[in-house]
């Protein structure tokens, strides 16, 4: 288990580590949550039949632990909030989190971007992650996701016009 | 083109967000896994393990027999409680592992005659008499002496209505309406509704009224704004047909305070149109088959064929499955009036299969949302001219329900 560990670590643990962090933006979450993704890996790892690449089968793997958290984390929120949410609302995550040490160097119109990815829905931050700072191909992100590589580009060209409006809108107010 | 270039600015930016570095050390993150892992590789099941659990379960069983017996023999002819066991022990005859919690409130109320522990489930949703679909009601004569009821229930964690459509011999009146959702075990079918327990359906001068029997009760048992959300999910599905608002009023008449929504006297029930319907498998197995208003977007479908793309597409995160097998590809024809003609073209998982079948029932209850009567299926290369009850090449009518179920008496 332990070379398996080393391998799965040396080779993926900074892109997972960074991809789960971007779409819960805390690292104490982020920590716990790639914790759980070894544990799957790990409990699953000789199962794997490589119809997909290594690192797409541990994304994959990433995300569906993450939106577990995230559906958790909403369940305990309607328990005090209500569940009013349209379908779309909860797919929106807003992170409370102080900036990491990487963002807080960065130029305020950087921060920004940063802070304007939390008004994506989850769908549409997972491919500019994806696409964007992991550096993804299309055909990647779509097995990642388990979607259509159309589905993919809409996602991403309607994100882009998202991100364009909201930072627009910052630069008017 | 300054959009454009507006555009390949934020794809810049973003390209230049930093990588952002985990700050545990490799080998404290292994100990916390191998400590998690260890306890399931290392310890050999005991052989009590198994036998007690087994024997326990047996102990029970005779217990709940002897209860049951006893019970039966008595001359009260009045509903009894069945405790949460019973409804944990229906869920085990399914093979199922996971236990769903209930409370106090959450006891399910079950005539004495129904308590079967070989068949918990109060609700028979296959082989029901007069049903040809699996998931849809087609208008067929054997339905004429019988009515049906539609009764609305939400997915568990809440996101999704999902309609059931009741076959029963009685008279469809609100006084039905009023027996069945006050009664309606929906954590049977891996839903929840509880909502409507504490409220009674009437009309007076045309206008529907729903009277909440017990604020107070309400409100303590499910919470104000769970109340909320699912009245305003499942009225619409339930009476926007037949009327544009509903009153919502307390014993004494007056308005109901809703939590978030705040006080309510009346809501409005905005059509229900324009749908893609999905499927969801609920945590007791259970099958239904789901309207979604809006894409996963937040956007709603304006044409058909918007519908028809956003069918292909599961949403694993909220156990919604695909009704259109993704890969397969098709020709839309609206050029018939009310009429929604689909070609397909070969494909592997395309025959007369419950793929397909449930395939053309999602699409004849969509067809259905956009105001269309008819749909036309054409399947290249398939010999067959049918898929289970429905004929291909030919005009189908669309459904008058779905998620069919009766009540076993």
């Amino acid at each position: 288990m332990k070379t398996t560990f080393d391998y799965l670590y040396d080779t993926y643990h900074q892109d997972v580590y960074q991809y789960i962090f971007y779409l819960v933006k805390n690292h104490q979450a982020a920590e716990d949550l790639i914790q759980e993704t070894y544990i799957k890996v790990l409990k699953s790892h000789q199962h794997f039949r490589g119809e997909s690449s290594e690192k797409t089968w541990l994304f994959s793997i990433a995300r569906h632990t993450v939106m577990d958290f995230f559906r958790k984390q909403q369940r305990e929120k309607n328990k005090w909030f209500g569940l009013f949410n349209k379908e779309d609302d909860w797919l929106t995550v807003q992170s409370t989190a102080p900036l990491p040490e990487e963002i807080l160097v960065l130029s305020e119109e950087q921060q920004l971007l940063y802070a304007q990815l939390d008004k994506l829905t989850l769908d549409q931050k997972n491919v500019i992650i994806l696409r964007f700072i992991q550096a993804m191909s299309i055909h990647d992100t779509a097995r990642i996701l388990e979607w259509t590589e159309s589905k993919v580009k809409t996602t991403q060209h309607r994100a882009i016009k998202k991100l364009q409006q909201l930072m627009g809108d910052n630069e008017k107010g | 083109m300054k959009k454009k270039d507006e555009q390949e600015k934020i794809m810049t930016r973003l390209n230049a967000l930093p990588p952002i570095k985990s700050p545990q050390a490799k080998e404290s993150l292994y100990k916390k896994i191998e400590t998690q892992l260890q306890p399931e590789q290392k310890q050999p099941r005991s052989k009590y393990a198994t036998i007690f659990p087994a024997l326990a379960t047996i102990i029970l069983v005779v217990f709940v027999v002897i209860l049951v017996q006893n019970q039966l023999f008595t001359d009260q002819a009045s509903e009894t409680t069945v405790s949460d066991y019973a409804f944990d022990m229906a869920r085990e005859n399914r093979g199922e592992a996971d236990v769903v919690e209930f409370s106090e409130q959450e006891d399910i109320i079950m005539p004495k005659s129904d308590i079967d522990l070989s068949q918990m489930n109060p609700y028979q949703t296959e082989n029901i008499p007069g049903i040809t679909g699996r998931y849809i009601v087609n208008a067929t004569d054997d339905l004429l002496e019988r009515h049906l009821v539609t009764v609305v229930g939400m997915s568990d964690d809440a996101m999704y209505p999902v309609p059931l459509t009741v076959i029963t011999a009685k008279e469809h009146s609100l006084d039905y309406y009023n027996e069945q959702l006050s009664s309606f075990q929906f954590p049977f079918l891996g839903l929840t509704g509880e909502a409507f327990e504490f409220g009674t359906f009437t009309q007076t001068q045309a206008e529907l009224v729903l009277t909440i029997n017990d604020l107070d009760e309400m409100n303590r048992s499910v919470g104000s704004s769970d109340q909320a959300a699912i009245f305003d999910q499942t009225l619409r599905f339930m009476f926007a047909d037949a009327y544009e608002s509903l009153v919502i009023q307390d014993e004494v008449g007056d308005s109901v305070d809703l939590g978030p929504f705040g006080v309510m006297d009346r809501f409005d029930l905005s059509p229900v149109q324009g749908l893609s319907y999905k499927y969801l498998e609920t945590s007791t197995g259970h099958k239904l088959i789901v309207p979604i208003e809006r894409t996963v977007n937040g956007e709603r479908f304006i044409t058909i064929d918007e519908a028809l793309v956003d069918m292909q597409e599961p949403v694993p995160a909220t156990d919604i499955q695909s009704s259109i097998p993704e890969g397969v590809s098709y020709t839309l024809d609206l050029s018939q009036e009310k009429q929604v003609r689909l070609s397909f073209d070969q494909h592997e998982v395309l025959g007369d299969n419950t793929t397909t079948q449930e395939m053309i029932e999602a699409i004849l209850i969509t067809a259905k949302s956009f105001y269309f009567d008819e749909v036309m299926i054409m399947i290249e290369g398939m010999t067959e001219d049918r898929v289970g009850p429905y004929e291909l090449n030919k005009a189908l009518d669309v459904p008058i329900g779905i998620n069919p179920l009766q009540v076993i008496e």
